[in-house]
This record gives C-alpha cells, structure tokens and sequence, in this order.
C-alpha cells in the first residue's frame, strides 16, 4: 500500500518541517483540489521544490472556469520543464483540464479527483464500493484514466474489488469526506450588491488562515469548512485492510 | 429567447403553452433522473407525453440525468430499449449527466439530441467542447454558479459550434452548492439529529440556531479575520448558504449575450405555483427585450434590477 500525505497551506514556509512531514509517505499531493483562486503562482515553486525531493508528486487540480483553465495552461507548461526524481501525475476534477492535457499531447498519468471519480464509482455507508455503470468504465480507458480517488466510510472494512472496474485503482483520501463545493465560497467572497452583475468570485483567501469545524442542532457530526468545501470528518485507517479491491494508495488530508 | 418549463402533470401543457412557454421536460419515473422527483408516470406513459406537447406545438424533453444511479448490466440494456421506444414517439431531447450515460447514449445512436445537463457542470469552454467533441451534444444547460462574464467563452464556443445553451431563472434556483454534487441535499453522508427539512439541509442553509463555528486548524494567526470568517461562516452556513452568482444582475447580462433559453425546473413545484413563476419569467423576459431596446446596455440592467422584486407581483 502507498501512502501520500497532502500538503496544506503554508507547507512550505519551512523546508525542514517539511521534509520531517513527508518521512514514511510516498507521495507528495499538492494544489488546489477544490478551488480556482488558489491555483497562484506558488504553485510552481512548491512543485520545484518538490522534484528535488524523493518523492512521488501528484498535483491536484479544482473544478476551473476559462479563467483557471488559462492559469493551468501556463502552469502545465511550466511544469513540463522540471524535472522530477520520482512519478509526476495530476488529478482532475474537471473534463476541460483533462482536455487541456491532451491538446497538449502531454502524456503524464492522469487520475480523476474526488469529484470528478464520483461519476464513475460510489461508496455507500454499508461499505460497497460500486462502478455505477460499465460504459463509464469503459470511457475512463477510453480517456486513458486509470486511478479514481475517493474517501470511504467507515464500513470500507467489507469493501471488495468492486464489479466492473477492470484495471481501475482506486486513491483513498482521509480522514475528511468532502460533501458539498460551493465556487462563491462560504466563508471566503463578499456578499454580491443585488444590482451587481459579479464578473467572478472575488476572495481575500480567508481559508489560507484557518479551516472551520461547524457544530449545528440539525446534524450530528461535526462539519468542517475548508475553503469553499463542506467535509464530514469519517476517520480512515479502514481502507489500509481493502487490497482487494483496488484500493493501493491512501492519502492522509490533515488539513482536509 | 426560448422559455422551458419543466412538466409533471399533462394538463399543465395547454396551461403553459398559454402562458408562452415555448418547450417542456419531464422525467418519469423508471429513468433515473436527478433527484428522482416529480416524475410523469413510467416510460411506458411518456410517447403519450411527447404526442401531448407536440399537439400543441411544444418541444419536449425528457430527464435522463440521474448522475449516479447504480446500473448493471441487465439493467443497462432495458434502459436502453426504454429510451428507444421513447424516442421513437418523436422525443426532442433527451437530458444527461452521467458521462457512462452518454457514451451509451451516443454509442447506441438512439437518435435524439443529447443535452448536457446542470448536474454536470460546465464551467468552461474547454468542458463544453469536451462533450460537444465526443458525444456530439447539442445544448449545455449552464449551472448557476457561474457569472454570466465567466461564461462568455462557453456561449463564444457553443454559437461556433452551433450548440444551443440554457440558464435556470435566478429567482427560482434552490442549491447554493455546485449543482449535482451537494450532499447535503440529503442524509446520506451525515447524520441527522432531528428530522429531515423539506428542501434539504442545503437551500436555506441549516435553518434553526445559528451553527456554532471556531477554528479548527490555524495554518497563519490572525485573530481579527478568523474571528470575523468564522461568524460569516455561521450567519451563511445558517440562513442562506454561500453568496449567488446568478441574481437580476447576472440574469440580465446572461440575456444580452445571447443565451438561447430560459428554464424553469422546480419539479416539486405544484401547478399553480409553476403558473405564478412562469408568468413572472415571461414578465422578465419581455422587460429584458424592452428595456434592452430603449436604453445602453447598463441603464437597461440598472432599470431591469429595479424591478426585479416585482416581476410575477399582482399576476
């Protein structure tokens, strides 16, 4: 079983924390999974720095609009010059960077992220693991995408390889649950004046400080905002007993 | 600009077709579709639907947008010969988002239009020609979290490509998160304390008390912005989720770039309520085309969020 850790904000204000951070993982996940305004600028340099380390690196992409698709542009470009000691591959989580990828003609291996797998394969609470339907397996291969990432619920002890997955691999994400996105985040964009007509979500990147846990009558568990993602916290160490079901790398999110 | 309206009873086809409405959807009941509600009878009932709408002149649709119904193989090809006999009785276009669904769909020719449903949300020109290219769709219903200036790429690329595209009405649009993803729509991913609110845990926010909200992780010290955050987070996360993109504004400009229809799709809605809102779409519609035609484009949007309250008032 591999093992990644994903970095969170401010993982590389100090190299040495850092490298002490990564000791026993294999891999390195690092980007923005969920949002467009924080794919920045310092994104390249973390990735630079992260190719001189013994590590594997997988860079995680958010759901983009034109405007992060031309962001991704630049940043593939540049990514396409460095060198890394180990794997390079990205997750996406959006078909038009998967696109972009390929016209590109860029051959590095890509894996669909937590929202975009969700398309193509389900966990449920009872702990099955299920293709939702053939062609979708299909079109993943189609697609050259061979690896979903998901996080499981606690029952993942009973999961077996699931039906109709093919040479599918599956990433599990823990120990945070991601189960609801919203672009003009809560905690981070103005209130919109009625008569604005907004031209795209201004934020001053309030989730770069902290992440939030939520406590509501309504709901029992305790919710957590990171940046513009609601998550449910579900532990994970399961998945670590699920081989069998193609489960080979576990990604540790302490920061979501 | 085209007016769509969502259907979940026949009769409400010669009401709505008088009302201006100028093409309908519904979704029935052994087709998975999101949220699986207001359903038309069966697949069976739905040539009887589509003969009904074109009797009066109406395109129709049917909802094949569940995103992630569970489908084996059996079931696969009944579906299949469902949406066959459907199509044979003249359906005008058939709504997806799952993109297993699409391959189906395009792979088996089934010959009908495939829209590319909100569920799967297009918030690029890139996304857009991705199920343009490879499954040959004709219409990309926007999800409302989009701005209309984000959007101008996606509309440049569809009228290019001679894809017709949709946008909901601001004013009767639920889910602040993006669409087709929120599970806080349902209990499924936590679990709940007392009952099930009607409309989900996520239109209006949780509702009730505000949500008690403290950091949980601290990645820069600034206690001044956590503290303010954490009490926005409360208040939005309580009464009324995340701020919206598409408002009167953003409804407005969408108009002017061209978009090609309008939809209204509260399934749960009943038939007078449906008839309360359409009427009120069809009152911005033709204040959008007059004022537009009166006035330089920012008065015009100035004057139509001026009134914006009281389009449907009285009627």
């Amino acid at each position: 079983m591999e093992k990644g850790l994903k970095l969170g904000p401010g993982a590389f204000r100090d190299t040495a924390a850092l490298r002490k951070a990564l000791k026993g993982f294999d891999w390195a996940y690092f980007g923005s999974e969920f949002c467009e305004n924080l794919l920045e600028p310092g994104l390249a340099d973390g990735l630079r720095l992260l190719a001189g380390e013994k590590k594997d690196v997988c860079l995680l992409t958010p759901l983009v609009t034109d405007k992060g698709l031309r962001v991704l542009e630049g940043l593939f470009s540049a990514i396409r010059k460095m060198r890394f000691g180990r794997r390079f591959e990205i997750s996406v989580n959006d078909f038009g960077v998967l696109g972009l990828i390929r016209r590109m003609r860029w051959s590095v291996p890509v894996s669909f992220g937590r929202r975009l797998s969700r398309d193509f394969a389900l966990p449920d609470r009872g702990g099955v693991l299920s293709i939702l339907n053939r062609d979708g397996t299909v079109l993943l291969k189609e697609l050259k995408v061979g690896r979903l990432e998901m996080t499981l619920f606690p029952g993942a002890l009973r999961l077996r390889r699931p039906e109709g997955a093919g040479k599918l691999r599956f990433t599990v994400f823990y120990p945070y649950m991601d189960i609801a996105t919203s672009r003009t985040c809560l905690m981070g964009m103005p209130d919109v004046p009625p008569g604005e007509s907004p031209a795209t979500v201004n934020c001053a990147r309030e989730c770069l400080r902290a992440n939030y846990g939520i406590k509501n009558d309504r709901i029992r568990e305790t919710l957590i905002a990171g940046g513009n993602t609601i998550f449910v916290e579900w532990g994970g160490g399961a998945a670590s007993r699920s081989r069998s079901a193609r489960i080979d790398r576990l990604v540790f999110c302490p920061d979501t | 600009m085209r007016l769509l309206s969502c259907i979940t009873d026949r009769r409400e086809i010669p009401v709505f077709r008088k009302l201006g409405v100028d093409e309908v959807y519904f979704a029935v009941g052994d087709v998975p579709n999101y949220a699986n509600t207001g359903a038309l009878g069966a697949a069976a009932d739905a040539p009887g639907t589509i003969r009904a709408a074109h009797a009066h002149g109406l395109k129709v649709f049917l909802a094949a947008n569940g995103r992630e119904d569970r489908m084996r193989d059996p079931d696969r090809e009944v579906l299949v010969k469902k949406i066959r006999a459907i199509a044979a009785a003249g359906l005008d276009g058939l709504i997806v988002s799952n993109p297993g669904l699409f391959r189906l769909f395009a792979g088996e020719k089934i010959g009908v239009p495939l829209h590319l449903s909100s569920v799967q949300p297009c918030f690029n020109s890139g996304t857009a020609r991705f199920f343009v290219e490879r499954f040959g769709i004709s219409r990309i219903i926007l999800p409302n979290q989009l701005a209309a200036a984000e959007a101008a790429g996606i509309l440049r690329y569809c009228r290019s490509a001679g894809v017709e595209t949709e946008i909901f009405c601001y004013k009767f649009f639920g889910c602040p998160y993006i669409n087709g993803a929120c599970y806080l729509h349902e209990p499924e991913y936590y679990t709940l304390s007392g009952p099930q609110r009607e409309d989900g845990m996520c239109r209006m926010g949780s509702g009730g008390s505000l949500a008690k909200v403290s950091p949980y992780r601290v990645f820069e010290r600034d206690a001044g912005t956590i503290a303010r955050t954490a009490a926005r987070l409360s208040l939005r996360f309580s009464r009324g989720g995340a701020p919206r993109l598409l408002n009167a504004s953003s409804f407005f400009d969408y108009c002017l770039a061209g978009v090609d229809c309008v939809k209204y799709g509260t399934r749960t809605d009943g038939t007078e309520a449906k008839i309360r809102n359409l009427r009120a779409i069809r009152e911005m519609l033709r204040a959008v085309s007059d004022l537009a035609g009166r006035f330089p484009p920012e008065e015009a949007r100035r004057r139509f969020v001026e009134r914006a309250g009281s389009y449907g008032e009285g009627t």
